[in-house]
């Protein structure tokens, strides 16, 4: 009686490891219900709609503040009242290294590009009824004008700037 | 756990009309382990003892915020009232596989050998690098136990200890870091967006450790003094740290296995028995410890915190401030200078240095506890010393200029007034470039750092236990009444309103940071336990 129970104990166990083995990449490889993959956000009409939209987002996360607080800040139509010092050195023409104001735009401008060039890699690939070759071309064109505009921008500001024309992977691709 | 929230208008969060939120999240684990343990005694001096096992674990997290604004008065604060309500969502997921062995061999109760390994992979890292291998090896000696120590007749116990081995951290990341990924809420004019949140790094794999220790346990006196020592040195490589990229790509960092931290220590507890034969019976024991920190590879600086205020170094420490060192206020002007370190003339950023850090040099605590009849007092004290802190509250409050609704510390009289004035505090004044409203950064100086040694007394706690005979009577088990205080007082040349603190508790790599933190409270507890 005892040994067949340390038997059947033992057997529990074997079966708890070997179910546990089979479930592994189950368990290891959760899929993110909050994100999309980065090569797979754009898929069928309604993601390639999104995607083209996200990048008016990123256009219009410069031109809500940094963008006119590096243009009219340093001007004497507007002046700042607050501790931050990042908003001083621009009021006072004092810029140092790490005034995150600019680094922020400029990074912001590039995330413009870069969402840019995802929807310009993959809209043509996009095989859906539902997008029709007219908006297709149409949000292609507002890719090409938004990119277009980034670089304007970029150009406006710094002059010369480093020409990124394909989507960001890995930190390599880049 | 399901929590509301509502500031009234009477506090400045409730400001105009009353602002709430509620929360409702859910953490849950799932945990399967098994183990199958097997332990021999070969003759009568060998036992050897071993372990197998496996856990699985799976980690989900969920959580739902709504927030509600402007409320039709004080007494009607649920969201339901409000004018405007907004609501998110969160949701995240994580999964663990481990498989671990450990043997256990001892010889005599006088030497022991412990052996083990675990393997360990973790859904938060790359497909390519998911597994970790986690070995470790311990040895001990009793030494009390040989006849050549025995004979001296001055130890009741003697123990050497050493161990080395590897450690692995997953945590400080979140649970898809190594996956490129998308996001929605790029919203442009109402209409939904998606847009790039984070590069892919699927070579992340797990910060390991490498440490090895040695220690020594000591009893003599007949028990009145027992001795415990500890040298450790550990070494953290493949950190996980946010990496800042070029900008160009779209991105400002990525989590990756970067650099390699240095900790080494020693830690000495003393326990005293003053009294063992005695009906009183009166223990002490203090310890002490001191770790240092080393910063031993990392490619390129890293900031981090508010303004910058910490700054990763290699060859330097963690936690170690980022700031503009104040060599005087000039007692002819009255206006503060500051360390040009590149001597270009002027004051930059180049002219930021690290200028102290916040780890003590030492920090310990004493216990005391003293029993006699059934009455127990005890009480612990904690002290640190040499840790640096940043006081934010006198950057804003000592900040010498003038400013609609941000008042001063009385610490801002000591300020320079006359040509002649020795002092640390500049002069008052609306010039913007010498107060602290003004556009050059080197007012975050090292003026506000400051010395956060303490000593407190933790807790001090008196006890009755009400005897047997007297609880058994009215048929319970045990009684005991106490009244007990925490924090009665501290200690310190610090300024603010509590030395251990740090406002920026989410933030990595940060520490010893003040900014308008509310301090531990003092608390006077009577209590009575219960036993049935």
């Amino acid at each position: 009686m005892k040994h067949t129970l340390y038997r059947l104990l033992f057997a529990t166990q074997v079966a708890a490891i070997s179910f546990s083995l089979a479930s592994c990449n189950d368990l290891l490889e959760p899929q993110p219900v909050q994100q999309l993959p980065a090569d797979q956000a754009i898929t069928d009409a309604g993601s390639a709609r999104a995607a083209t939209i996200g990048a008016y987002d990123r256009v219009q996360s410069y031109y809500q503040l940094n963008w006119p607080v590096l243009g009219f800040l340093p001007g004497e139509s507007v002046r700042f009242n607050g501790t931050l010092n990042q908003f001083l050195q621009i009021d006072q023409n004092q810029l140092s290294a790490d005034n995150v104001l600019i680094t922020e735009a400029w990074t912001q401008m590039y995330q413009a590009v870069n969402v840019a060039n995802n929807l310009l890699a993959a809209v043509p690939d996009v095989n859906d009824p539902l997008l029709p070759a007219a908006e297709k071309n149409q949000l292609l064109g507002e890719a090409h004008f938004l990119r277009a505009l980034a670089y304007f921008d970029l150009g406006r500001g710094w002059g010369g700037v480093p020409l990124i024309l394909t989507p960001t992977r890995t930190k390599e691709n880049g | 756990m399901y929590e509301n929230n509502f500031n009234n208008t009477l506090i400045l969060a409730g400001q105009p009309r009353g602002t709430a939120s509620s929360f409702l999240s859910r953490d849950i684990t799932l945990l399967n382990e098994q183990t199958l343990n097997y332990s021999v005694n070969i003759g009568e001096n060998h036992f050897l003892q071993a372990l197998v096992g496996n856990t699985l674990q799976r980690n989900t997290f969920q959580r739902t915020t709504l927030a509600g604004q402007q409320f039709p008065g004080n007494d009607l604060p649920t969201i339901a009232s409000s004018a405007t309500q907004t609501g998110s969502s969160a949701r995240s997921q994580a999964g663990l596989v481990s498989f671990f062995g450990k043997a256990t061999y001892s010889f005599k109760e006088r030497y022991t050998a412990d052996v083990s390994l675990r393997a360990d992979a973790s859904s938060r890292f790359g497909a390519n690098n998911r597994w970790g291998y986690f070995p470790a090896v311990g040895l001990g000696w009793r030494l009390g136990e040989e006849s050549f120590i025995k004979d001296l007749n001055v130890f009741e116990e003697l123990k050497l200890r050493a161990s080395a081995g590897r450690t692995g951290n997953q945590a400080g990341i979140s649970d898809f870091a190594s996956l490129g990924l998308v996001q929605g809420g790029a919203n442009y004019l109402d209409l939904p967006g998606t847009t790039p949140l984070q590069l892919a790094n699927p070579n992340l794999s797990w910060e390991s450790t490498e440490q090895w220790n040695v220690g020594l346990d000591a009893a003599v006196l007949q028990n009145r003094l027992i001795v415990e020592l500890n040298y450790y040195d550990k070494y953290t490589s493949g950190l996980l740290l946010n990496v800042p990229v070029p900008r160009k790509i779209g991105f400002s960092s990525v989590v990756e296995n970067f650099g390699a931290v240095s900790n080494k220590g020693v830690e000495l507890q003393v326990t005293a028995n003053w009294l063992p034969k005695s009906a009183v019976q009166w223990s002490t024991s203090f310890n002490i410890a001191r770790n240092v920190n080393k910063v031993e590879k990392l490619a390129a600086p890293i900031t981090a915190g508010s303004r910058d205020i910490f700054r990763l170094e290699e060859g330097q420490s963690l936690y170690s401030f980022w700031l503009y060192k104040q060599t005087r206020v000039n007692p002819e002007s009255g206006d503060a200078e500051y360390e040009d370190v590149n001597g270009d003339g002027t004051i930059t950023v180049a002219d930021r240095q690290l200028v102290g850090t916040a780890w003590p040099d030492f920090f310990g605590g004493l216990t005391n506890s003293v029993n006699y009849k059934g009455f127990d007092l005890g009480f612990t004290l904690n002290f640190e010393r040499g840790a640096k802190i940043m006081n934010m509250n006198r950057f804003f409050l000592v900040h010498g200029g003038t400013q609609s609704n941000i008042g001063y510390l009385a610490n801002q009289l000591d300020r320079w007034q006359q040509p002649g004035d020795q002092t640390d505090i500049p002069r008052l004044t609306t010039n913007a470039a010498s107060n602290n409203y003004g556009g050059v950064v080197q007012n975050l100086s090292d003026r506000y750092l400051e010395d956060g040694s303490f000593l407190r007394l933790r807790t001090l706690s008196l006890g009755y236990n009400v005897p047997k005979e007297v609880v058994a009577k009215s048929r319970l088990n045990s009684l005991r009444l106490y009244v007990q205080a925490a924090n009665l007082f501290t200690i310190t040349p610090y300024s603010g309103l509590d030395p251990e603190v740090n406002s920026q508790g989410g933030v990595a790599n940060t520490k010893n940071f003040d900014w308008a933190t509310v301090p531990q409270p003092r608390t006077f507890q009577v209590g009575l336990t219960v036993g049935l």
